[in-house]
């Protein structure tokens, strides 16, 4: 009797149970995408919110140390000294471009003329080397920055470091720099969307000038949104600076930025937790039970880089 | 045992009872550790976030402050007495959450990555990536520390965040540049640091709109990782 009863209540609860199994599946499949994806947004706030604060951090060196949004901007809304870079008075609210300065003793000035065309640099000793050497903090490959007041600059590589004569061997110049220019090592950070044309999966991507080509800092991400206050129109229509045929030109507008907003839109990466295309979900997938739907998430955040602040 | 006592079914519903219980048991567990995980991953994040704005903030308090010192090398040798000082430069410190810290050892962290014995001079003349300036490395000293609400206006919740700032000589051993570093610590470990390259405006210099700039501007400001 009592093997009866205990039957019927398992019959019952394995009933129950498979009941519970169905939707359990597809909690924990649409639970650990969801955490993935909040995870995913944290990073991607993590990692920008790190490198936009640090825009524009400047050097110790010259006659007027500051922050280089004193002298040139330091946050570009394009790609620029990558692979795949933008011409100047390009607009992208779906890339960005970050300079700074690290924390860094290779900085120093150059000594002589820099004239178009030229990929020698010759520059004072670095005053914290040790006796007898005087590039210590210069290397093969480090991208150096030049700019001087009238708004010229370049982000050079650093092709060979001579430190007997305080010679740099670099890429060509562009354009002129005189002596007393500050050259200093540079930090650049670039992000923008890539899409893949055969998936049509976007990725934010991270480069720098140094780097073989785009590194994926997220994946499945359905909008990137950059925008820096200013309308778009301004930031790419002159004046310009140094001049306007300048191959290394920039709109002075961009001095104007003080805050950069961000929107990323991230989605799951299967199709099978993606419903249709709609207020939910920007790309549709599969899914046309409600139950795993994982929907598109949306997060917006504001950063004000603190080197661009002009007081304190 | 005898082939009387197992024909009998007595206990066979404890047992099945007991199995489902651990099924359901199981299946729950896995749920509540998924989201239980996830909310501490977000609390973290947020903690983490909150340090760098009150490293931030004791920074910018500090960059008022020392704007009205006339002689930084006066600042350097330590004989101007902060706002923020909640004791005797030294000791251990206890934090919101019931850990605590020690003054001592987070200078020493700060000058030469070592928490024990103090840092001679060899240890912070060490070029690193952090400290690239072998000799010109800064020699961090104890300014400002304590609870940053007691720095706030009253009103509000009391922040978490206990704050430490420092301060060197910069790298060019000017008279016109200090170096300011802020350590923030709060809830489940959350710590942040800043450092700060802070310069007297020069007289004339103005900003990009014209305007005349504050006595001291930033050179440079990092969150260091």
């Amino acid at each position: 009797m009592e093997l009866t009863i205990a039957m019927a209540l398992t019959l019952a609860l394995v009933a129950s149970l498979l009941e519970l199994t169905q939707s359990s599946r597809a909690s924990s499949a649409t639970q650990l995408e969801s955490a993935d994806l909040r995870q995913r947004v944290r990073v991607g706030v993590d990692t920008l919110t790190h490198d936009i604060m640090a825009a524009g951090a400047g050097s110790y060196i010259g006659e007027h140390p500051g922050p280089l949004s004193a002298s040139v901007p330091a946050v570009l809304p394009y790609r620029y000294v990558v692979p795949g870079s933008d011409p100047p008075g390009t607009f992208r609210s779906d890339a960005i471009t970050l300079i700074s300065v690290p924390a860094t003793a290779a900085q120093t000035t150059l000594t002589a003329d820099m004239a178009p065309g030229s990929v020698t640099m010759q520059v004072e000793r670095v005053p914290m080397c040790p006796p007898g050497v005087n590039l210590c903090s210069f290397a093969e490959g480090t991208a150096v920055l030049a700019f001087d007041e009238s708004g010229a600059s370049q982000i050079f590589t650093v092709g060979a470091v001579l430190d007997g004569p305080s010679q740099l061997q670099t890429t060509a110049a562009a354009t002129l720099f005189k002596a007393g220019t500050p050259v200093v090592a540079v930090e650049v950070h670039v992000f923008s969307l890539k899409t893949d044309p055969a998936t049509h999966a976007a990725q934010l991507v991270h480069c720098t000038p140094t780097a073989r080509g785009d590194m994926p800092v997220l994946d499945h991400v359905a909008a990137l949104i950059f925008d820096y206050g200013v309308a778009a129109a301004e930031l790419a229509d002159g004046p310009w600076r140094p001049d306007s045929a300048s191959l290394e030109r920039w709109d002075v507008d961009l001095l104007r930025i003080r805050t950069v907003a961000v929107t990323i839109r991230l989605e799951s990466a299967l199709a099978a937790l993606r419903g249709p295309a709609g207020a939910l979900f920007a790309n549709g997938g599969t899914a046309t039970n409600p139950r795993v739907w994982v929907p598109d998430q949306e997060v917006r955040f504001a950063v004000s880089p603190r080197n661009l602040s002009l007081r304190r | 045992m005898t082939r009387e006592r197992l024909a009998r079914d007595d206990g066979a519903a404890l047992l099945l009872a007991l199995v489902a219980l651990m099924i359901l048991s199981a299946v729950g567990a896995a749920l509540v550790l998924t989201t239980t995980s996830d909310a501490l991953i977000a609390g973290a994040f947020r903690d983490q976030r909150g340090a760098v704005g009150a490293a931030d903030a004791i920074v910018a308090r500090a960059v008022d402050e020392i704007a009205s010192v006339p002689d930084w090398n006066a600042l350097l040798a330590g004989a101007v007495s902060p706002a923020l000082a909640d004791g005797p430069p030294g000791g251990t410190r206890l934090l919101f959450d019931g850990s605590s810290i020690d003054l001592r050892q987070v200078v020493n962290r700060s000058n030469c990555q070592n928490a024990g014995a103090a840092c001679t001079t060899a240890d912070m003349d060490a070029v690193t990536d952090r400290r690239p300036w072998g000799t010109a490395n800064p020699r961090w000293q104890l300014y400002a520390y304590g609870p940053l609400g007691t720095v706030l206006p009253a009103g509000g919740d009391e922040p978490p965040w206990y704050v430490v700032l420092m301060l060197a000589d910069d790298p060019l051993r000017s008279d016109k540049m200090i170096a300011l570093r802020a350590e923030a610590f709060g809830p489940r470990n959350a710590h942040a640091v800043v450092e700060v390259l802070a310069a007297r405006s020069s007289v004339g210099d103005n900003g990009y709109n014209g305007e005349g700039l504050a006595p001291v501007s930033i050179v440079s400001w990092r969150e260091v990782r």
